[in-house]
């Protein structure tokens, strides 16, 4: 009575939207020993690209841990031939955004290093889905140097894209992101610290990430430390109110008086729509 | 009556969970209405209680629960617009890294089934991998009738984890259509677990008995008491014919406990065609199953129905037995049925000449020469029973803990055989006896009401099996 992953293909084709989400749940909880037809999981991956760029946008998150999870059980080996198939396929879709970021989602298991020019070529595509399937590929085949060029899509406008993206980066440790962020923030282009800022400002709030903060708004550039403290007081902790206080003592007198603004407002508006980098818990090992 | 009720606050305050566990449980029966305390009070009250509700003691916990309802429900109208949420587990709980955390918070929210139940259900499922943690869910989603859930129980049904497997199994009787069920569940009908065995069965039956009927025999028929209690457990909701002659195997249980459960089934059925069975039971050796078989009957015989008239007739032995009027169609559900009763009851009859034949033999008022072939037998099987019984009587520790962990099933099971044996060559005697008395003509002195009894249900027998319109005394 095994289980075969050409009857959740066909399953999930013919799934409701109420339906669906247990169909995904169920591929969450598989595991190689109790399936027939572990051959069958690249057609069940395409399945569920495609459903990724079809579904409703609350299903974007479900999908996407959906496949991660077949990736990990089953593709194991590169696939050459089907990485060349796949590339083909990009540039007959590339008008086609739905098709266009659904091949590049189905890509991904299979990216090199070479595929980080054709990731950052569609990071600025205007469809949302293109940019979330750019941001998967760019992540999954950079070095871990590369990742400060992704981390500020971390704000992308579209939640689609930026929850996207925070979901993805959950495949380096936390601290590695901090990492970047802080050589992010030491460097010499305005655009790069300030690019760390507005990523530090939709991350969830941490000791570490106030305090990256309260450094970065430490800035020569004025812009930066207005900037900071519009994010600054959001946060209700003591290191940000003294940072707040010091502000208002500031060279420049435009950054003093939005400093004791914002003291007055401290910690009014701390619900911000935070994304979280950190990947949900496996609360459990899986069975063997 | 007056109460401390100082003492009851200050016993809520306490850190030794004896003290906390008797004040919560006080707490939980205590009549506040009559108190003539104020509202301030029964706040003060109740806000003791609050922190006790997420206490590590689960038992604290749970008596903490059930003291707050029981507050809540005698001042609706202070507590009116609390919200059922607010006291269960946040995420903090459910996420936590410890299965043995998760678990009483998932079950906490199951227990109050607040409306986002099964949101907390879907998100947990997708973080979750414990089958510890899973096994509750499984079976709350049968309770929340999410249908579209049957694939992602089919994926539990392959786990490792027994309880996972059983309930998920269960859940999918409960939730899948038909052809989900004959699909999926046939293979757990031999699981080595015998809960999962038992929910497979019970579910697979319902839809098409003729499946199961040979597994369960097989169970009914284990050594194993585990097994026998779970196919008893199948047998609870299954219907038809051949459930009914299983219950009928199921009544020879060795062990007591499940010839106790056997009767609260058939009680449970409210059917005359378990009458038989029952009335067994009601001769049973334990004197609990015996009081217990006789109740149900005492049930059965206030219900109504066609086969009251029979059940009336089974109760009171010394009566004439109604033959039903000759309207051509035999009565009863089904011929098989009626000529399985009428066996029944031929049995029973027989079983009872035959008591009294022996009786007679041993008293020395009739000579035992015409079934000196029974004698003989029942000699012989009396005497293996008597050593039997001297060795399952032996009180000596080493057996006493021996039948503790169940290593005495085999020996009670060859008990019961020869029991059984020794029953089947009653009755025989008492079959014999007829046919003496209808070839011989030989007469049995007191015993000519019940013999006339047994050739007219020996008759109708031969009526309804061969359709024939007259009747043979």
């Amino acid at each position: 009575m095994a289980i075969l992953l050409r009857k959740i293909e066909q399953e999930l084709a013919d799934a409701s939207t109420t339906s669906l989400r247990w169909h995904l749940i169920r591929i969450l909880h598989l595991n190689p020993s109790m399936v027939q037809d572990p051959e069958h999981a690249e057609s069940l991956l395409s399945a569920l690209c495609l459903a990724q760029v079809r579904a409703q946008d609350s299903f974007f998150r479900l999908i996407a841990e959906a496949r991660q999870e077949l990736e990990n059980l089953f593709i194991k080996n590169p696939a050459p031939a089907l990485r060349a198939s796949l590339l083909k396929d990009i540039a007959s879709n590339i008008e086609k955004p739905a098709l266009l970021a659904a091949s590049m989602f189905r890509l991904c298991p299979h990216s090199a290093r070479q595929d980080l020019s054709l990731a950052r070529h569609f990071l600025r595509h205007q469809d949302g889905r293109v940019r979330a399937a750019s941001a998967e590929l760019f992540i999954r085949s950079t070095p871990i140097e590369g990742l400060g060029v992704i981390l500020p899509w971390i704000c992308d406008p579209l939640p689609l894209v930026s929850h996207h993206t925070a979901f993805m980066l959950s495949r380096y440790p936390l601290d590695v992101i901090l990492r970047t962020l802080r050589s992010m923030a030491s460097a010499r282009e305005p655009g790069r610290r300030r690019a760390a800022l507005m990523t530090l400002s939709r991350l969830e709030p941490t000791p570490e990430i106030d305090g990256l903060m309260v450094t970065i708004s430490r800035d020569p550039a004025t812009q930066i430390r207005m900037e900071a403290i519009d994010i600054l007081k959001t946060r209700n902790v003591e290191i940000v109110k003294k940072r707040l206080e010091e502000l208002k003592r500031d060279l420049d007198i435009d950054v003093c008086e939005k400093a004791a603004r914002a003291l007055e407002e401290f910690g009014s508006s701390s619900a911000r729509n935070f994304v979280k980098i950190a990947r949900p818990l496996r609360l459990y090992s899986r069975e063997t | 009556m007056t109460f401390d009720t100082e003492r009851l606050l200050e016993d809520l305050r306490s850190e030794d969970p004896d003290i906390l566990t008797l004040a919560l449980g006080t707490l939980a029966r205590l009549n506040l209405k009559n108190s003539h305390k104020g509202h301030e009070f029964v706040r003060g009250l109740h806000t003791r209680v609050l922190p006790l509700l997420r206490h590590e003691n689960k038992d604290i916990a749970f008596l903490a629960r059930k003291a707050r309802n029981h507050i809540e429900n005698q001042f609706p109208q202070i507590f009116q617009e609390s919200n059922p949420e607010r006291d269960l587990p946040g995420v903090k709980e459910l996420m936590h890294e410890n299965e043995e955390n998760r678990l009483p918070a998932i079950l906490a929210w199951i227990e109050q089934k607040p409306e986002s139940l099964m949101n907390v259900l879907m998100r947990q499922l997708i973080v979750e991998r414990s089958p510890k943690v899973l096994a509750p869910i499984a079976l709350a989603l049968a309770e929340l009738n999410e249908k579209d859930a049957v694939p992602l129980l089919e994926v539990f049904l392959h786990s490792p984890h027994d309880r996972l497997r059983a309930n998920a199994a269960e859940a999918i009787g409960r939730l899948g259509s038909r052809e989900q069920i004959l699909t999926l569940l046939p293979p757990l009908l031999g699981d080595s677990i015998n809960r999962v065995r038992a929910n497979a069965i019970e579910a697979v039956g319902k839809h098409d008995p003729r499946e199961i009927v040979e597994q369960l025999k097989s169970m009914i028929k284990s050594p194993s008491i585990p097994d026998r209690a779970s196919a008893l457990h199948a047998l609870t909701h299954l219907k038809g014919e051949d459930i009914l002659k299983l219950l009928s195997l199921a009544s020879n249980d060795p062990w007591e406990g499940n010839r106790l459960k056997l009767v609260k089934i058939l009680q449970n059925r409210k059917e005359a065609e378990t009458i038989p069975v029952l009335r067994r039971l009601a001769q049973d050796v334990d004197i609990e199953v015996s009081e217990a078989a006789m109740n149900a009957l005492k049930d059965l015989s206030e219900g109504e129905g066609q086969k009251l008239v029979e059940l009336n007739r089974l109760q009171n032995p010394e009566e004439e037995p109604e033959i039903p009027a000759q309207e051509g169609q035999p009565q009863g559900p089904s011929k098989e049925s009626d000529l399985m009763d009428l066996d029944e009851q031929m049995d029973n009859e027989c079983l009872f000449l035959g008591q009294s034949i022996l009786q007679a033999i041993h008293s020395g008022t009739m000579k035992g020469e015409l079934f000196h072939k029974q004698l003989f037998v029942l000699d012989k099987h009396r005497d293996q029973l008597e050593k039997h019984q001297i060795r399952m009587e032996d009180k000596s520790l080493l057996r006493s803990m021996g039948r503790i962990v169940g290593a005495g099933v085999d020996l009670e099971l060859a008990i019961r055989e020869l029991e059984s044996k020794i029953e089947d060559t009653t009755i025989e005697i008492g079959y014999l006896a007829v046919e003496l008395h209808q070839k011989e003509e030989t007469i049995f002195p007191g015993m000519m009401e019940r013999i006339k009894r047994i050739l007219k249900l020996f008759g109708r027998r031969h009526q309804i099996k061969h359709g024939d319109s007259t009747e043979e005394d």
